[in-house]
């Protein structure tokens, strides 16, 4: 779950009014899809920056540009604005980690679920990983936060990007790990404590 | 008043950078522009939006996607108003709007247009909106030029690559013409630069 995490959760980036880094568009795209990879969106997906590539009308050449709208504010950089070697490698990690993430998602979906049939104990593993997984989430999304704020402060677009994968990472798997203890924890706890009837009195 | 905007208009097949689907029978125009100075944010430049705005809306229904659809006055919901909201919120498809007025038109150009997801159908203002549109045809190229072979639609306006250039696709030469020149003669109108036969360039 921790490493996949990225692949869904919106990465919120602090200070842009409600900007985040995805991997899939919010807007309307065309049924046979976005020719871009990596999003820094909106909910609505109508203010982006979009990593993409294809026909550059402002160096009338095919190449890897950003496109944006409403977001220049924010990260200063121009719609069709071109990015080096760094944004095409960029690209394609997204590209290829939109399925990826979500591959590692499902399968660790599916070992947790072995885990808990398995489990001496399965009421307590099923604690374990319920707590893991909403752990990791909010760990991806507030360490995500955290990276694509420094990211920013040193390239904004792509560092912001990077900041907020490299976060999520950190943060759904160190999430996962302290919430899977946190809920095993909490359960020995539930369970060795005894509830003892007090004598009723009555009320003055 | 003058915007130092030019368009260029080529009669020509769309090629594959554009983005543009072929015409599949039926008839293409490839509408570019270039503003005296490129915008920081993408989309159809105000001047532009509101000559073709104003150039469909003085001839045709203009028929196009749109969330703001509940609050468009004179527009036209395609579907009942429950069905409109799960495929909003489910679908991520939203209801299309029918109008005649320019204003509202305009607002076309700046809902999915330039991550291609917008189409606008033109059809006779004389007869009713056209009933075969519905919201699945969103984003969906080619069916939308399936709807302009069905004969109900006239023109159809797709967004190109970025939303930076637009293709027109007619049924038949003459209506191509017609809505060439109509756009050509509003454009002039409003001080747009018009290059028939070429790309705009980049200043």
């Amino acid at each position: 779950m921790g490493t996949g995490a990225a692949a869904v959760v919106r990465i919120p980036v602090p200070g842009t009014n409600g900007l985040a880094v995805e991997i899939r568009p919010r807007g309307w795209v065309p049924k046979t899809g976005s020719t871009s990879t990596l999003f820094i969106q909106d909910l609505s997906g109508k203010r982006h920056l979009r990593l993409d590539f294809g026909y550059n009308v402002k160096t009338s050449s095919i190449n890897y540009h950003w496109n944006q709208k409403g977001t220049h504010g924010n990260f200063g950089l121009s719609d069709h604005a071109t990015v080096g070697r760094g944004g095409a490698s960029a690209y394609q990690a997204a590209k290829y980690f939109k399925y990826l993430g979500r591959t590692l998602l499902v399968v660790g979906a599916v070992l947790d679920g072995v885990s808990i049939v398995r489990a001496t104990n399965p009421l307590r593993r099923t604690v374990q990983v319920v707590t893991a997984w909403t752990a990791a989430g909010i760990g991806c999304r507030s360490v995500g936060a955290g990276g694509a704020w420094v990211g920013t402060l040193i390239e904004p677009g792509l560092g912001t990007a990077a900041g907020a994968g490299v976060g999520c990472l950190i943060g759904g798997v160190g999430g996962y790990f302290f919430g899977e203890n946190v809920g095993g924890d909490v359960y020995d706890w539930g369970e060795g404590t005894l509830f003892k009837p007090v004598p009723e009195t009555q009320a003055p | 008043m003058t915007s130092n905007l030019t368009i260029g208009w080529q009669n020509a097949p769309a090629q594959p950078e554009f983005e543009l689907p072929d015409a599949a029978g039926n008839h293409m125009a490839l509408l570019t522009w270039s503003p005296p100075t490129r915008p920081t944010d993408a989309g159809v430049p105000a001047a532009l939006a509101r000559c073709l705005a104003a150039t469909m809306c003085s001839a045709y229904r203009v028929t196009f996607f749109s969330h703001a659809a509940d609050g468009a006055g004179v527009a036209w919901e395609a579907k009942p108003r429950l069905w409109a909201q799960v495929q909003k919120r489910w679908l991520k498809r939203w209801p299309l709007v029918c109008t005649q007025d320019p204003a509202i038109a305009e607002t076309a150009f700046d809902e999915g247009w330039d991550t291609r997801g917008q189409t606008i159908f033109l059809t006779s203002p004389h007869e009713a909106p056209p009933t075969i549109l519905a919201p699945r045809l969103q984003g969906d190229d080619l069916a939308a030029l399936q709807a302009l072979g069905a004969g109900q639609v006239q023109a159809l306006v797709l967004p190109g690559v970025d939303g930076d250039c637009a293709g027109l696709y007619t049924s038949t030469q003459a209506t191509l013409s017609t809505l060439m020149n109509a756009i050509s003669t509003e454009c002039q109108r409003q001080g747009i630069r018009t290059l028939q036969g070429a790309k705009s360039q980049e200043p």
